[in-house]
């Protein structure tokens, strides 16, 4: 009987058939067998109707991101079917309710096993109504795969805990009718198996991440309007401010979220706001203001396709050069674009500290499929990680506020020109009055048009800047210096070059290549770039943006011309096997 | 330790024009200050964008100026983190209900303890002469040369609908009342806008220190605060019949804000550890 040991599964149907919340359960369910998590959910910015599907791929392995395939299909629809027919493997399975339509021929794949389950009938028979389709789903799903039941009916049970009894037994009872369907009248029972010991691992998505980076940093207050993709940022952090005693506040545009962010800041604690693009551009002043009253800031940006509305739940890397040189005039910030929520945890942490030592804005670039999709994350990570360099990681340990003055004098001004432009800050109501100024200003913060006091207050933000440069790092070099080719990418890119680099390796194929991994954009590593771009090898940038926004970074610092791009832009992340063709065409040439 | 007015100056003058009615609000605020015994160092000042925003140069305080429109959401940042500092914001008429006018409806709304002074000379004067929210219908400028087509806001109104727990009215001409409410509005917990109208000599050639002078007068205890449609009234008195009603118009109890945030009831969160939390508490809920 096969025991499944790396599988994909996809359910798709209508928004409002409860797609989220199910693929959601079957992501914790494989994580709770110590598997190896990885998901995707696509849907139209819609509350009811168009297409859902929410993809989870699971493995005892290490994986690095979804791939194309899929081993079963559970539709909850005829469209479902249409829509992803092509990806169901040879040998894959389709789970529907003949009921509610019957597969026709033509998007019958070959070699595709047809799975039909009365699905709401068995969901009516409980006692539920149409919505428990899915839940009866969920039971089959995790019959077709051999996963003991045990572990879905300790989910739900510490899901529907707060909704009492009745609830939580409805849902098991509906969950296992799905469960025993698939034994009893399918007949399919492969090997069953469970984890026995106690799971290493957590599954949240990347804005969970991203949450427990600020929260473990000590953040204290955060202010962000919604807007999607970081939405489930919001929603986590305005539910856990009275246990972990911060501030949240909606506000009521994101021009208030930013500016309350500093006001905070100002005052005296950690503090950060979230938007996407659109945001973002209102944000824009409030960010100059930030790195000219020199206060600190974090600021989560996460993307999605532009410009204007663009495509508010889909996927993009469209926005680096936004991030590179947003608010007027000129400024310090850093950009770090974490590839992965173990990235995004670090980084997160790094930001708080680097935005208080150099009192200075910083944004944490992310993007839709990493911020919404659930990973399995490996509790060890979180303490320790060699996937940044190691001064990163110690120094995100500590706590860092900077230079703070604890007893000012009369003598005491905000805008000290010191030797390395950092000028020791001073909180409120600490003893002594200050000024703090959007203005250009001298040292006391006082506004000026004098030209000497321009200049040296230039200078100084300009001391910072430089400073600043020792902080940057990467690009980090996966597999080994000898490659055919050489691919460049930033932030989340990550996932499926090196899911890619996997396949290719398992596959014992001919093309060696290997990843310079860019995930600290600004101050942008000029050294370590030039020294590892080796340009022998055919060097190729892979990015989710339609102008090839880091290859021109990379030219505009180091002078190297890339000329090879694998660029996508129709909203949807990278698949391995995109690369993968791509890459053997651009080898052969 | 007693505060005079003389320990709120720089030592710089302000740059107003001589006769602004700024330099009467930059008076009655250092007598409030130094009558309330708050000193320099523990009053913190958000300025928008505008001649009001020049104040700081010359007053001593824990002064932010910040973006045109945007000192009340800085205020409301810095109130949350640290609620226990006496914050004030401090706008113009373009400032406060032009580009900022979201966040003076939303501030009102949410009642932080915060004290909003508006300098309302009906004109933006900072940019030499253009139509601010406030100017009369037929007030020429820069931009309605033919004078403007739109009838103005009503401040007052405007405060008291959109939540505002304490409205007032001052006269930059009459120092000594200004001061008082200055106090009152400080003192009341909670969202305290003092409307307060300000002659600008060089760019309003109607409301002027005569006309004011002309047609203000004082609420006294006659009149109630308490009641939000007689303020409401009350605020409507001028456009009715051109008398102009400076005073306290409309007060009410209600809870600001940050006293219903459990997360500070005990300490500001300023006042906090900022010691790395206990991450295992913290994943449990993703295992």
């Amino acid at each position: 009987m096969q025991q499944y040991t790396d599988f994909t599964w996809k359910i798709g149907g209508e928004a409002g058939f409860g797609i989220m919340i199910t693929g959601a359960i079957f992501a914790k369910v494989c994580t709770r067998l110590s598997y190896n998590v990885i998901t995707n959910t696509e849907y139209p910015s819609l509350i009811r109707g168009g297409h859902n599907n929410y993809t989870v791929r699971a493995s005892p392995k290490k994986i690095y991101s979804l791939q194309k395939t899929i081993d079963l299909l559970v539709c909850l629809n005829q469209q479902t079917l249409k829509l992803h027919k092509n990806e169901i493997k040879k040998g894959g399975s389709i789970i529907y309710d003949p009921k509610e339509f019957q597969p026709e021929e033509k998007d019958i794949p070959n070699g595709v096993t047809l799975l039909p389950i009365p699905l709401y009938e068995i969901a009516k028979k409980n006692n539920g109504d149409i919505i428990m389709r899915n839940t009866v789903a969920l039971g089959a799903s995790l019959a077709f795969f051999g996963i003991d039941f045990g572990i879905l009916k300790n989910i739900i049970v510490d899901q529907f805990e707060k909704k009492g009894n009745e609830i939580t037994d409805l849902n098991v009872k509906t969950a296992k009718s799905g469960y025993d369907h698939v034994i009893n009248e399918l007949k399919i029972s492969p090997t069953i198996f469970a984890n026995d010991q106690k799971p290493s691992k957590i599954i949240l998505t990347g804005n969970e991440s991203i949450a427990i980076g600020a929260i473990s940093s000590g953040m204290k207050f955060f202010a962000a309007y919604p807007m999607t993709p970081i939405n489930g940022l919001i929603t986590y952090l305005a539910s856990h401010d009275q246990i972990h005693k911060y501030i949240y506040k909606q506000p009521e545009d994101e021009i208030a979220a930013i500016n309350m962010a500093i006001g905070a800041s100002y005052a005296g604690v950690r503090a950060m706001t979230a938007t996407s693009g659109g945001g973002f551009a209102l944000m824009n002043e409030g960010f100059s203001m930030s790195g000219i009253t020199e206060t600190p800031l974090v600021v989560v940006l996460g993307q999605r396709p532009g410009p204007a509305s663009g495509l508010p739940t889909w996927t993009s890397q469209a926005d680096l050069n936004y991030a590179l040189s947003a608010g007027h005039g000129e400024f310090l910030r850093f950009v770090f674009a974490p590839g992965d929520p173990e990235e995004a945890y670090w980084l997160t942490k790094l930001a708080f500290n680097l935005s208080e030592k150099y009192q200075t804005p910083i944004i944490i670039l992310v993007d839709k499929n990493l911020c919404e999709s659930l990973f399995s994350v490996d509790i060890s990570q979180l303490s320790n990680t060699n996937i940044l360099p190691e001064k990163v990681v110690t120094y995100s340990k500590t706590i860092d506020r900077g230079d703070i003055v604890n007893n000012p004098d009369e003598t005491y001004v905000r805008y000290q020109s010191t030797k390395n432009g950092i000028s020791p800050r001073l909180f409120p109501g600490k003893g002594m009055h200050f000024t703090t100024n959007s203005y250009e200003h001298n040292e006391s913060g006082l506004s000026t048009e004098e030209a000497e006091e321009i200049k040296t207050m230039v200078d100084k933000r300009g001391r910072k800047k430089l400073m600043a440069q020792n902080e940057s790092f990467g690009p980090i070099l996966y597999g080994d210096k000898k490659a055919d080719i050489t691919i460049v990418g930033w932030g989340t890119v990550k996932m499926a070059v090196l899911e890619a680099m996997s396949i290719l390796i398992s596959q014992k194929a001919k093309l060696k290549i290997n990843y310079l991994h860019f995930n600290c954009l600004e101050p942008f590593p000029i050294k370590n770039t030039t020294d590892l771009l080796n340009q022998e090898n055919k060097i190729v940038d892979v990015e989710l943006n339609s102008e090839g926004q880091l290859c021109n970074l990379i030219r505009e610092k180091t002078g190297i011309y890339i000329a090879d791009k694998i660029l996508k832009y129709d909203g949807r992340q990278f698949y391995p096997e995109e690369i993968i063709s791509a890459l053997q065409v651009i080898a052969k040439e | 330790m007693t505060t005079t007015v003389n320990d709120f100056s720089t030592g710089r003058l302000p740059t107003w024009c001589p006769g602004c009615g700024d330099f009467g609000i930059w008076a009655a605020l250092k007598n409030a200050l130094s009558e309330l015994n708050i000193e320099p160092k523990d009053a913190v000042f958000v300025y928008g964008i505008g001649c009001h925003g020049n104040m700081y140069n010359a007053f001593k305080a824990v002064n932010f100026e910040s973006l045109h429109g945007r000192p009340l959401p800085v205020a409301n940042g810095i109130k949350m983190a640290n609620h226990k500092l006496s914050v004030f914001a401090v706008s113009g008429d373009g400032d406060a209900m032009g580009e900022g006018g979201n966040h003076f409806i939303h501030t009102a709304k949410r009642n932080l303890d915060i004290t909003y002074i508006i300098h309302d000379n009906q004109v933006y004067g900072l940019t030499t002469g253009q139509t601010s929210p406030t100017s009369p219908k037929g007030f020429k400028s820069k931009t309605n040369p033919e004078g403007s087509m739109e009838n103005p806001f009503n401040p007052l109104a405007l405060a008291i609908a959109a939540g505002a727990t304490f409205v007032a009215r001052g006269f930059a001409g009459d120092i000594a009342h200004l001061t008082n409410l200055i106090k009152l509005g400080h003192k009341h917990k909670g969202f305290s806008v003092i409307n307060v109208l300000q002659p600008c000599v060089t760019f309003n050639h109607q409301n002027t220190y005569q006309f004011y002078r002309q047609n203000v007068y004082k609420l006294d205890e006659t009149y109630q605060p308490f009641d939000k449609i007689s303020a409401l009234e009350k605020a409507y008195e001028w456009e009715k019949t051109g008398k102009i009603p400076i005073g306290l118009f409309y007060e009410e109890q209600r809870m600001p804000y940050e006293e219903e945030l459990s997360q500070i009831k005990e300490s500001a969160l300023t006042e906090q550890s900022l010691s790395n939390m206990d991450l295992d508490n913290i994943i449990k809920e993703f295992t």
